[in-house]
């Protein structure tokens, strides 16, 4: 009798959670009810029962530390940061590689008009050549296809991460970072300020280290945020 | 009949690249007189400027807006471009793809990556020997 009154208090607190969570019962609260249920019967049960308590203990540290898990990898770091980025990485592959497949294929069309200039066995020779180098060129369309692929896929674990972090309801959102000043004024008064601000950053340096050497390590910069051979020059120029 | 390499041949794909090897090696095959377009919509619309002028179609599948498939479907609906022979050449390799694409009134079919050997094999069992 006593255990269909609690089963009954069991599912009326359980249905008001669902209300109250709109439709769903988050895990933490899961968790909740069974912290509770716990420690409501723990008074009154025999040496079994104390075993089942404390695999129900065991069960609620076990969500616990699953959500603590989850809350140390940032899901909020992954949808902002990292998602993005790796898009536009991927997409400044594909950039890339059309445009050392065209430099390629430039040279390739010089050497072609020797071939011609030369004519003969040599020439047949050099334009075969020609021939199968262009004919290896096409590995940019497939790879372009292939890369292009991925982003649909990087979409897709960003729904399933939105998915999760609500499952979780409380995993910290990360604070957002000062926007950034858009990135085609930034392209147009880059070169003109290259030397000043190569001077500021400078002194800043002087005063205080405030990036470490592993932030330094970014790889390659993506051709918006990359500043360009004439602003390296002037930079340097800064120093003398 | 010898085939006129004179004739005009528009490359419909949506990377440049691909669209610079196509005219090369058509050039290598000497078909000089080659159009370009970077989607089926383009395509289209040059073709419906001057369509009965056009020898050959040799068009990627994987395009936006308008596919490869949408645009044989098109020429082939078309009654001033319906028997103008198409090649369809694409990494769309799946059976399916090569079914649609014969079901819809393509001429041969490609699998990219192809080299100047299979293209011309394909050209010529469209266009006859040249």
């Amino acid at each position: 009798m006593a255990t269909r009154k609690n089963s009954l208090r069991l599912t009326k607190k359980l249905e008001a959670l669902q209300k109250q969570d709109g439709g769903t019962i988050k895990i933490e609260s899961i968790a909740g009810v069974v912290e509770e249920t716990v420690n409501a019967v723990i008074e009154k049960v025999s040496a079994k029962d104390h075993e089942l308590s404390a695999e129900l203990q065991l069960l609620s540290k076990y969500i616990d530390d699953a959500k603590a898990e989850i809350s140390s990898l940032r899901p909020d770091d992954v949808k902002t940061e990292f998602l993005p980025s790796a898009s536009n990485e991927l997409d400044a592959i594909v950039e890339a590689t059309e445009v050392a497949t065209h430099e390629i294929m430039d040279a390739t069309d010089m050497i072609g008009e020797a071939a011609d200039e030369i004519g003969g066995t040599q020439g047949d020779l050099l334009m075969d050549a020609t021939m199968r180098i262009y004919q290896a060129c096409g590995f940019q369309d497939i790879t372009g296809q292939r890369i292009t692929k991925i982003v649909p896929a990087l979409k897709h674990i960003e729904v399933k991460i939105d998915a999760l972090a609500d499952a979780f309801g409380d995993v910290p959102k990360k604070k957002k970072k000062k926007k950034a000043a858009p990135k085609k004024s930034a392209k147009k008064t880059a070169k003109k300020t290259a030397a000043k601000k190569s001077k500021t950053t400078r002194k800043k340096s002087d005063k205080s280290k405030v990036q470490s050497d592993a932030d330094l390590l970014e790889g390659p910069q993506l051709p918006g945020d990359a500043i360009k051979q004439d602003e390296v020059d002037a930079l340097l120029a800064s120093f003398d | 009949m010898a085939v006129d390499t004179n004739m005009r041949v528009l490359i419909v794909d949506d990377y440049k690249t691909m669209l610079r090897i196509m005219r090369n090696l058509l050039k290598q095959l000497n078909f000089n007189n080659v159009d370009e377009a970077i989607d089926g919509t383009e395509a289209l619309t040059v073709l419906r400027d001057d369509g009965d002028k056009f020898g050959l179609i040799i068009s990627d599948w994987n395009m936006e807006p308008m596919t490869g498939i949408q645009l044989l479907r098109e020429v082939r609906g078309d009654e001033n471009l319906k028997s103008i022979p198409f090649i369809m050449v694409t990494a769309e390799s799946k059976s399916e793809n090569v079914i649609a694409a014969k079901e819809a009134g393509v001429s041969n079919y490609i699998v990219k990556p192809f080299n100047a050997e299979t293209l011309k094999s394909k050209m010529v069992s469209v266009l006859g020997e040249f």
